[in-house]
């Protein structure tokens, strides 16, 4: 056996084992080449290191709600766009044509009427029709953290449910919330700054993380948790704190907690972006709602303008809208 | 009973709650762990694989049964994972080296340990971290090699049909990522704490001896 082919049998875990002529040439070559044998020990030593990565458990809990998912999308039965390999051709093509027939007739039969069609929200379109936005109330804490490294704030926020909320910040501050369980919430304080400018936003309140949240979990608003610190490079270290959000977001949060105001596209129902500018940086919400989230009654009668943050931020962002 | 792939996949067309629930079984696990070791991120692993189910659910009438299921929705998150490295990109939130630390964190308050001394859980982990560091460090189509290989167990083959690419292309990935790993685990600047170099290198001493 050359070194060429025992190196790529050491290196394919599947056929190294069962065809036994490979396997005895494999132990063969590897008695004699002191070289393949050096890098056989080098795939062990890297084999082995690699175990020290635990997996992440799957808790029950999470199984079963995503049986629960899948059972819905099953049940919605639609077929996605072609995702490669596994799909037959003979299925893709009678998929094909079917799916060729079946518009031509619907234009056929529809003419003008096709171009009318619209999406049917139904959950929410009703509410929706009276007004041409509507508030989410959300909480992110803190608001926004301005990056070092990129000099750029994105928080996107995620209200899929009431109670669970995602906030992703320049992808490397990230806080964010485990989906079921318990809800957890990371951050970096000592990230935070002050950014006091003319006609700008005073966040100081917003960003004054440590002090915020003493202040909310002495008033039992909040129960937040300090579990401990992470070192990250010599002279720094990440706190890391706790928060149990289900309680937050039932609470009100009285102007501490961001108000989120998502304007929805009043022809496809859909919630549209909301871009605003802060400190001439981009800074964007991203709203997905959900049946299990309609708007509230208290919520329709909100001006049409208006972006996220507390009573005054909002007037102030407004005033900076053209 | 283990059913077949195919036998599993038939089911979960035919919307069979028992069939679903099997295939959440088998295969959502090494979905989640591949996701979270490819993207370096657990925040986001369960929201991904759950998207990857989905998709697998909505396009279960298109599977062959003649291909591999597992291979099949391995595939799928791969393109879910490159799809979010794209969203991720394009918002210009590059995957920074603060990832692992925050998998580190996942990992201290997940299992419950946190809250009696984080600390100690950390400097254990200490290794661990220097390792994702160095997984991360590797080109994607390399880690996502690397990772089909030493955590899932997929031969050239199968981690070919995952990546669309050759098995020679799969062979040179495989064999470049190694030699890359073994660099940079020895690499003494890139391991900066002194303990964690120590464990690395008697670990290395102990494994050529």
């Amino acid at each position: 056996m050359r070194c060429v082919t025992a190196r790529r049998l050491l290196l394919d875990k599947r056929e190294a084992r069962p065809p036994t002529r490979s396997r005895e040439s494999l132990a063969e070559h590897l008695r004699r080449c002191p070289e393949c044998r050096r890098e056989l020990a080098e795939q062990n030593l890297l084999a082995e290191i690699l175990a020290q990565w635990p997996d992440i458990e799957v808790s029950e809990e999470e199984r079963r709600a995503v049986v629960e998912e899948l059972v819905q999308a099953a049940g919605a039965g639609s077929a996605e766009r072609p995702v490669g390999r596994g799909m037959a051709r003979p299925t893709r093509l009678r998929l094909s044509f079917v799916l060729a027939a079946v518009a031509l007739l619907l234009l056929a039969w529809t003419g003008d009427r096709f171009w009318a069609i619209r999406p049917s929200y139904t959950l929410v379109t009703r509410a929706l029709d009276r007004v041409p936005s509507w508030y989410a109330r959300g909480a992110i804490y803190p608001a926004i953290f301005p990056s070092g490294k990129s000099g750029v704030n994105n928080v996107e926020v995620w209200f899929r449910k009431p109670d669970t909320i995602r906030a992703n910040i320049d992808g490397d501050y990230i806080q964010f919330l485990q989906r079921g369980g318990e809800r957890q919430l990371y951050f970096a304080p000592f990230k935070l700054l002050e950014i006091r400018e003319a006609n700008s936003v005073d966040l100081t309140r917003i960003f004054d993380v440590h002090e915020w949240l003493q202040r909310q979990a002495v008033a039992g608003v909040v129960p937040a948790r300090l579990v401990g610190h992470v070192r990250q490079g010599r002279n720094e270290s990440k706190l890391l704190f706790e928060l149990d959000l289900s309680r937050v977001l039932s609470a009100d949060p009285a102007g501490e907690a961001i108000l989120a105001l998502v304007r929805v596209d009043r022809d496809t129902m859909l919630p549209e972006r909301v871009d605003t500018r802060y400190l001439g940086r981009d800074f964007w919400l991203e709203f997905d709602y959900s049946r299990e989230f309609p708007p509230r009654a208290e919520h329709l009668n909100l001006p049409e303008e208006g972006v996220i943050v507390g009573d005054e931020i909002v007037r102030e962002v407004v005033a900076e809208e053209p | 009973m283990v059913r077949s792939e195919a036998e599993l996949a038939r089911g979960c067309r035919a919307g069979s709650r028992e069939h679903l629930e099997e295939l959440v079984d088998r295969f959502y696990g090494p979905v989640v762990n591949f996701i979270a070791r490819f993207l370096g991120r657990r925040d986001v692993a369960h929201d991904l694989a759950q998207e990857v189910f989905i998709k697998v659910i909505r396009s279960i009438g298109t599977y062959d049964d003649r291909a591999s299921l597992r291979t099949w929705i391995f595939t799928i998150a791969a393109n879910v994972c490159r799809d979010e490295l794209r969203r991720v990109k394009r918002r210009r939130e590059v995957l920074e080296s603060d990832a692992p630390e925050l998998w580190l964190i996942g990992d201290a308050v997940a299992d419950g340990r946190a809250e009696h001394s984080p600390q100690r859980r950390m400097d254990r982990s200490l290794e661990g971290l220097i390792i994702r560091k160095a997984v991360a460090a590797l080109p994607d189509p390399h880690r996502m090699t690397v990772i089909l290989r030493f955590f899932h167990d997929m031969s050239l083959k199968e981690i070919a049909q995952v990546c669309g690419c050759s098995v020679g292309t799969v062979g040179s990935r495989l064999h470049y990522a190694i030699k890359k790993l073994r660099a940079i685990l020895t690499e003494p600047s890139f391991v900066d704490d002194e303990e964690a170099r120590d464990a690395l290198r008697n670990r290395q001493a102990s494994a050529s001896r």
